[in-house]
């Protein structure tokens, strides 16, 4: 049965292959990693055909170019890419007390995956974004390959604090998607949502 | 001086191809073997000859255009592409299976018409205007020149050297004595920022460039950052005057063996010099430089990158294999329908996206 979950503007199905979790609705991190200050979870955790974990990270800036380019600046040595970092680490974190603790097949599944040499773990950061230049609606190929260009540059930086984890990251989006989420299908909500 | 249009039929890799230059910075970009370079050369001697022998045509009413500038143009033609000797020079500038090249440069000399294939060469200058003032045509070639500086004119007068006649014409520029003072504002503020970025006021000792770094610290040019040496070299052109209103400056990948965290200065510097009213041309493959001049531009935040007239970009393009190289113009980088750097980015993204996808859970 297909699962669908709303993250902010956008709606996520996933068909029978993915079993997902959204993390922050997740009772085993909301009572045992949440209360720690600072701990975050990336947005959808997913367990593709059963061997493969997806760590999937939610942004949406259409709209909002400038608080993008706050976000991607350093801030006491924080950046949008070291947020969506940490919230892999601390949900690596999850996955492994939720494994020893509640026992069931996802997390345990999960926590195979993990700990297997040569596995398939990727990070997937959906990152809708407008490119801030105003005015250049008369080229759909320059805006298209743009945002190619800027996806990858950001994916190179969240490469290099997802080193620990994994080499497979990308960055992607509505405009982008091309198979990285192989039986996901993503719409626009239609609704007002928060970040 | 200034190019308003320069036209092209058959020669090297063009068919019939006409470009309407900006008066400020001219960017243009394509793949490699499109003939971005050879655009630069050819318009470099064409201004570089008027600029030098221009003012002797009214002086000297009774030698004619065509051997005050229609000769020693050939002349430099050859010492700038320098094709195989032979009877006739010229017949590898002529596109492959043409059999004569045209090229036409308009400006606010009027314009300037050369044709060569076998059977030789004309030149044709109708309504001919001298250029007011002195300023130069300069050629800022990929390779920097100031590492071979010493000696090196005398060398390239006397001996066969495998170096292109743009390296010589820019060691004789470099060695112009400094002016006294830089008057424009833009020009004085663009030398503060190169001094900056390389480390030191560039200066000319005997026949030896160093860079000064403190008052009693001159670090000689060579032991300079090789990617450092073009923008010292270009400060000292400026200082010299080399580089002032009126001249019209050819600078061939101003980004090669630069870091990339220098482009933004390039970028600057190319539209100081246009606010100066100085014409620039440049050849280059950098996304960076591309897109920060456009962005620059488009903004306009500073008196140099504010500057009118704006930027103009050109993409040399081939139409399919074997096909003549064509030409799309815009007015910021976006306006660019066609983009080999931009494309080639993000054809990488798709080579990482299609590995990324591929990698998936075996079926069992």
């Amino acid at each position: 049965m297909p699962q669908t979950f709303v993250e902010g503007n956008l709606r996520f199905t996933f068909d029978d292959a993915w079993s997902v979790t959204k993390l922050d609705e997740d009772p085993f991190f909301q009572k045992r990693l949440m209360p720690m200050q600072l701990t975050g979870a990336v947005d959808f955790l997913g367990l593709y055909k059963q061997s493969a974990v997806y760590f999937i990270e939610v942004k949406d800036y259409r709209g909002s170019a400038i608080e993008l380019k706050n976000d991607e600046k350093m801030c006491d040595g924080d950046t949008l890419f070291h947020q969506v970092a940490r919230k892999s680490k601390d949900s690596v974190a999850c996955i492994v007390g939720a494994a020893r603790l509640v026992g069931d097949d996802f997390w345990s599944r999960c926590a195979d995956v993990l700990r297997k040499p040569h596995s398939i773990v990727k990070v997937v950061f959906w990152l809708e974004f407008d490119l801030g230049r105003r005015g250049y609606g008369h080229n759909p190929t320059w805006i298209e390959q743009q945002t190619r260009a800027m996806a990858m540059t950001r994916a190179n930086s969240l490469k290099t604090s997802l080193t620990w984890l994994t080499k497979e990251v990308l960055v992607t989006n509505q405009t982008l998607v091309a198979g990285e989420l192989p039986g996901v299908t993503v719409e626009n909500a239609g609704r007002a949502g928060q970040r | 001086m200034r190019v308003d249009k320069l036209t092209l039929k058959d020669f090297t890799v063009f068919g019939g191809t006409e470009f309407d230059f900006s008066p400020g910075l001219n960017v243009l970009i394509g793949a490699n073997g499109t003939g971005k370079s050879h655009v630069l050369k050819v318009l470099y001697s064409i201004t570089r000859t008027i600029a030098i022998m221009g003012r002797m045509v009214p002086e000297n009413p009774h030698l004619g255009v065509s051997v005050l500038l229609g000769e020693p143009i050939l002349r430099e033609l050859e010492k700038i592409f320098r094709p195989e000797p032979g009877p006739s020079p010229f017949t590898s500038l002529v596109r492959h299976g043409a059999h004569i090249a045209n090229v036409t440069a308009h400006g606010d000399f009027a314009s300037a018409a050369i044709s060569f294939g076998v059977h030789g060469a004309n030149t044709d200058f109708a309504g001919f205007t001298p250029p007011r003032g002195s300023a130069l045509a300069v050629f800022v070639p990929a390779s920097e020149v100031l590492s071979i500086f010493p000696g090196f004119v005398a060398a390239y007068e006397r001996r066969e050297l495998s170096f292109d006649g743009t390296f010589r014409d820019l060691c004789v520029d470099l060695s112009a004595s400094l002016l006294r003072s830089i008057d424009s504002p833009v020009l004085a503020d663009l030398l503060a920022k190169l001094d900056d970025a390389v480390g030191g006021k560039t200066v000319l000792r005997g026949d030896r460039f160093y860079v000064s770094v403190s008052e009693d610290w001159l670090l000689e040019a060579p032991m300079l950052a090789e990617g450092l040496r073009k923008l010292a070299s270009v400060a000292h052109l400026v200082r010299n005057g080399s580089l002032r209103q009126g001249s019209v400056l050819f600078w061939d990948e101003p980004e090669t063996n630069l870091n990339p965290r220098l482009i933004p200065t390039v970028a600057h510097a190319l539209l100081a010099l246009a606010a100066a009213g100085i014409q620039v041309f440049v050849a280059t493959h950098d996304y960076l430089l591309t897109n920060e001049v456009s962005l620059m531009a488009e903004y306009g935040t500073t008196e140099a990158t504010a500057a009118k007239p704006k930027p103009r970009f050109f993409c040399l393009s081939h139409a399919g294999p074997h096909e003549p190289v064509q030409v799309e113009r815009g007015d910021t980088i976006a306006d660019l329908q066609t983009n080999p750097i931009l494309e080639e980015f993000a054809a990488h993204y798709d080579r990482e996206q299609k590995l990324f996808a591929e990698r998936q859970p075996s079926e069992e």
